[in-house]
């Protein structure tokens, strides 16, 4: 690989010199720098992929245990009865009307105005 | 050269990040060279450079096998050029105040002169030889390596078989490496 390496490096300088895009000096360590960069961010992205997975996971059992004890907490309170339950079901004697909002005050109202909005 | 580029982005795409480093090896003056002209100084370029590069191998699984992969991070450096002329404009609002109250930061290169390898005198050996070189030989490296061409366009345009294209690349290169490194190293 190193030799590859070294092959790219100075076909690339040739190449380079010939197309006159160049420029006076280069650092030694460019490559290396910009490669320390890119494994750096791959580290830290496999790390935030890895925590972000662990928390998924740590989520799902805490969901998972919130609503196993939710179910059991509604399971026992359920009552259960042999016999049958019977209402009698009740009428209503009359119809309530209920008043109308521009009736409450009916007090402070004139006599005309309460015949219009207390119909 | 091109299907060279190919096989190590797709070597990279697939998990051979070290890979990279044959394409920022083989592009690195360049693209050096091309954010020199909008920054105007050595170590900007150089800091620019080192995000391009960062930013398209972020990228790489975009990358479209349509077109040159030099082109494409040409592209990326030019936008990281702007940025750069953007933001410093920026920043020299802001320390034009911070001069005011003595706060100025003033970045001082870490690297001894050492670290730094000079290419004036080895550029202008290259091109020398480049210009010595037997004219079969200098024009199936021209139009390979320096235009891009394949072996095929080139054994059809220079009317010859592809094996005759590749041993006189293969002549041609080794002649130009052999005095680069010899030159390199005095």
């Amino acid at each position: 690989m190193n030799k590859k390496i070294k092959y790219y490096e100075n076909l690339g300088f040739i190449i380079s010199f010939i197309k006159n895009e160049y420029p006076s000096k280069i650092s030694k360590k460019f490559s290396d720098k910009v490669m320390n960069t890119i494994e750096s961010n791959s580290e830290k992205y496999a790390t935030f992929l890895s925590l972000n997975a662990i928390t998924k996971v740590a989520s799902v059992f805490v969901f998972a245990i919130i609503t196993v004890y939710v179910l059991q907490f509604s399971e026992n309170r359920i009552e259960y009865t042999g016999k049958s339950i019977e209402n009698e079901y009740s009428h209503p004697t009359k119809n309530v009307k209920n008043e109308s909002d521009d009736c409450i005050n009916e007090r402070k109202l004139s006599p005309g105005e309460k015949d219009t909005k207390c119909k | 050269m091109i299907d060279d580029d190919y096989k190590i982005i797709k070597s990279v795409i697939d998990g051979k990040t070290r890979d990279y480093e044959l394409l920022v090896k083989k592009y690195q003056l360049r693209i050096i060279s091309l954010c020199q002209k909008y920054t105007k100084n050595y170590h900007d370029a150089e800091e620019v450079s080192q995000e391009a590069f960062v930013k398209a191998f972020n990228s790489l699984s975009n990358f479209r096998f349509e077109s040159k992969f030099y082109s494409w991070l040409h592209r990326i450096a030019i936008n990281c050029s702007l940025n750069y002329i953007n933001s410093k404009e920026k920043n020299r609002e802001k320390e034009t105040i911070s001069e005011n109250s003595g706060l100025t930061d003033k970045r001082i290169s870490e690297e001894s002169p050492d670290s730094y390898l000079e290419l004036e005198n080895l550029a202008e050996d290259i091109k020398a030889t480049y210009d010595n070189l037997s004219t079969d030989l200098r024009e199936v490296f021209r139009l390979s390596d320096i235009e891009g061409l394949s072996y095929e366009e080139i054994s059809n345009k220079m009317n010859i078989p592809i094996g005759t294209v590749r041993s006189r690349l293969h002549r041609a290169r080794e002649t130009l490496l052999r005095i680069f490194n010899n030159k390199k190293y005095e």
